[in-house]
């Protein structure tokens, strides 16, 4: 992503902000996808993403990337979502993704299918997205950026703000707690 | 294969399926989408309803409007019981009381 397009987002150029959504989308949806679970509600995020940086693109200062700005941005909104869904607390922006009559989602994650996982792996991945979803949240994060959008350490440090080395170990207890997950799932299919 | 080497190749089928995952495909209408939401909701400026934003206007006005009336009040109010005050100290010298010595 050339870092001149800052320039003419600022600018209100309306060719770059379409230029930045074509370029970027794939990139949020798929960051969405992996921490939300649910293809709705990740599109849904995704637009609000966009419509946060054409708001907050002004105060955009350069001291990260803007695909690393942008990174944050979606975790951030996503982790809301969750936070919401977890806790029915209201928050402006997405009241939209829940039901006015009972404020429960209305999106449901479970069986959470990829879209972009190949058709033999679909049930692993299936399996796998399930242990994710309990995982904490930072952990979550750190995971999905790292495995399913195959960020490097080093720019996932800078989306949430960590250490590397933080980031690292952040990943290996993903790791630790996933296949904790895994050998309990394994046991009980045998049984 | 022993249980347990079915279970590690099974684990890591399953950790291994998250990687190299397809980025789904874009919506070429998105952009046109945002724009809708954005247009719906008065521009990039929107942070809450418009009717909202009148109302909380309308309310800081009213409350601003009643502190000042209150404020003018309470300093006429003061006013008027100095004046007494510095009055009634002052008019036995003055001999400016009328006595009614019928």
């Amino acid at each position: 992503m050339p870092e001149h397009i800052i320039e003419r987002l600022k600018a209100g150029d309306e060719a770059a902000y379409k230029e930045l959504v074509d370029k970027q989308q794939q990139r949020v949806l798929n960051t969405a996808l992996g921490l939300v679970q649910n293809r709705e509600l990740a599109e849904d995020i995704t637009q609000e993403v966009f419509i946060e940086v054409f708001r907050s693109v002004e105060k955009f200062g350069g001291q990260s990337t803007l695909a690393t700005w942008i990174y944050r941005i979606t975790v951030n909104k996503c982790l809301d979502a969750l936070r919401y869904q977890k806790r029915g607390k209201r928050f402006a922006f997405i009241t939209s993704l829940f039901r006015q009559d009972t404020g429960e989602l209305k999106y449901e994650s479970a069986h959470f299918d990829h879209p972009g996982v190949a058709l033999e792996k679909k049930e692993n991945a299936r399996i796998l997205f399930a242990a994710v979803e309990e995982l904490p949240e930072n952990q979550k994060v750190a995971f999905v950026l790292s495995q399913v959008e195959d960020v490097p350490q080093k720019e996932i440090a800078q989306i949430m703000d960590i250490s590397v080395k933080a980031v690292e170990s952040l990943i290996q207890r993903a790791k630790v707690n996933l296949r904790k997950k895994l050998e309990n799932i394994y046991i009980n299919r045998r049984k | 294969m022993t249980q347990e080497q079915d279970r590690e190749q099974w684990i890591e089928e399953v950790m291994a399926s998250a990687k190299r995952i397809e980025r789904p495909m874009g919506n070429p209408f998105l952009y046109e989408k945002i724009k809708y939401r954005m247009q719906e909701r008065g521009g990039p400026a929107y942070t809450f309803g418009k009717t909202k934003a009148i109302g909380w206007a309308l309310a800081a006005v009213l409350l601003l409007a009643l502190n000042g009336i209150s404020i003018m009040n309470k300093i006429g109010r003061e006013k008027h019981i100095l004046h007494t005050e510095a009055y009634n100290a002052i008019a036995p010298e003055m001999q400016t009381q009328t006595i009614y010595n019928y």
